[in-house]
């Protein structure tokens, strides 16, 4: 009877340490709809210039050539979207299991905010 | 009466064919166009150049005025040493519009590398001493600005056959921007966008 006790309570522990997954604060920052593909590093920071600029790390989590296209858009102080061409789509190949560094500046000092797309 | 019967039922039929055949024209989303690229150089080559040179342009430091200011720019000469005809303000528009919504610059349209780009600031100036026009409303003397920067450049091709099917085609966008008070570039960029593709098709 105890023995059977100890291992229920030890596939509780297993499923509930499986399901607690490292949730980092900058996720809502990104919407990304790929499955294979993974942000697993953002930083922001204030250039000189006082432009903001954002440097992110891309993983292929799969094991053939990823082509990914992603984009960021800016919002100002009011949360409305700048309109502006460093907010338009680029294309990246990630070859299998590898990182890319990715990195984009605010158009103005404006910017307040920002959102990551990737597809 | 058969015949004719006839006659207009093959002609509605052949009628309906040819409409249905003709393609109709589509209007192509600009920010999200996903067709295949083509060999020479088309608005998404010009969007990516511009794009990649304004960012590089924003994270160098040579448009930060130390007053907080913004520099006066002028647009040099930017050369097309393709085999395309191409209107080169397709890639300097953009980087004009982004550089003066980013508060860094502002662009002179009374000078260029190919003489003043809106000739309306000489223009009203003749109007001096013109009793048609009160003289209060024209520009005096002395009121134009110089530029600090001019924003120079050329877009330059190069094809290579890659084997007797396939051909690759080099395009370089190289932009200068120069401080014009002592001849100095202080920043450069380069975009180099490659495409391989069937030497079936024309890049020019």
């Amino acid at each position: 009877m105890l023995k059977f006790i100890f291992s229920w309570i030890f596939i509780l522990l297993s499923i509930g340490c499986a399901s607690n997954q490292f949730n980092p604060s900058w996720q809502y920052k990104i919407e990304n709809s790929l499955g294979a593909v993974n942000v697993l590093e953002l930083n922001e920071y204030q250039t000189k210039s006082k432009l903001l600029q954002v440097n992110f790390n891309v993983k292929n989590e799969s094991n053939v050539t990823k082509k990914i296209r992603y984009k960021v858009v800016w919002f100002d102080n009011n949360q409305q979207p700048v309109e502006t061409i460093l907010s338009n789509w680029k294309n990246v190949n990630i070859s299998s299991n590898n990182i890319v560094y990715l990195t984009a500046i605010a158009p103005n000092e404006s910017v307040s905010s920002y959102k990551i797309l990737i597809n | 009466m058969y015949y004719m019967f006839r006659n207009i039922f093959a002609l509605i039929v052949i009628s309906t064919i040819l409409v249905a055949c003709t393609s109709t024209p589509v209007k192509v989303d600009v920010n999200n166009d996903r067709a295949s690229t083509v060999m020479g150089l088309d608005y998404r080559d010009f969007s990516e150049a511009s794009t990649k040179m304004v960012e590089s342009i924003l994270k160098s430091p040579a448009l930060i005025h130390p007053d907080g200011d913004r520099y006066v720019l002028a647009v040099s000469k930017i050369l097309n040493d393709t085999m395309q005809r191409i209107d080169t303000d397709q890639l300097v528009k953009k980087i004009r519009i982004e550089l003066l919504n980013s508060g860094r610059v502002v662009v002179t349209t009374a000078v260029g590398g190919n003489g003043a780009e809106d000739v309306m600031s000489y223009e009203l100036r003749e109007l001096r001493n013109n009793k048609e026009f009160n003289q209060s409303t024209i520009s005096t003397e002395g009121n134009l600005i110089a530029p600090d920067f001019s924003l120079s450049g050329k877009i330059l091709q190069r094809n290579n056959s890659v084997n007797s099917r396939t051909t690759q085609v080099d395009y370089y966008f190289q932009l200068t921007l120069t401080n014009v008070e002592n001849g100095l570039a202080y920043w450069e960029g380069e975009v180099p966008i490659i495409k391989r593709g069937s030497s079936k098709t024309v890049s020019w």
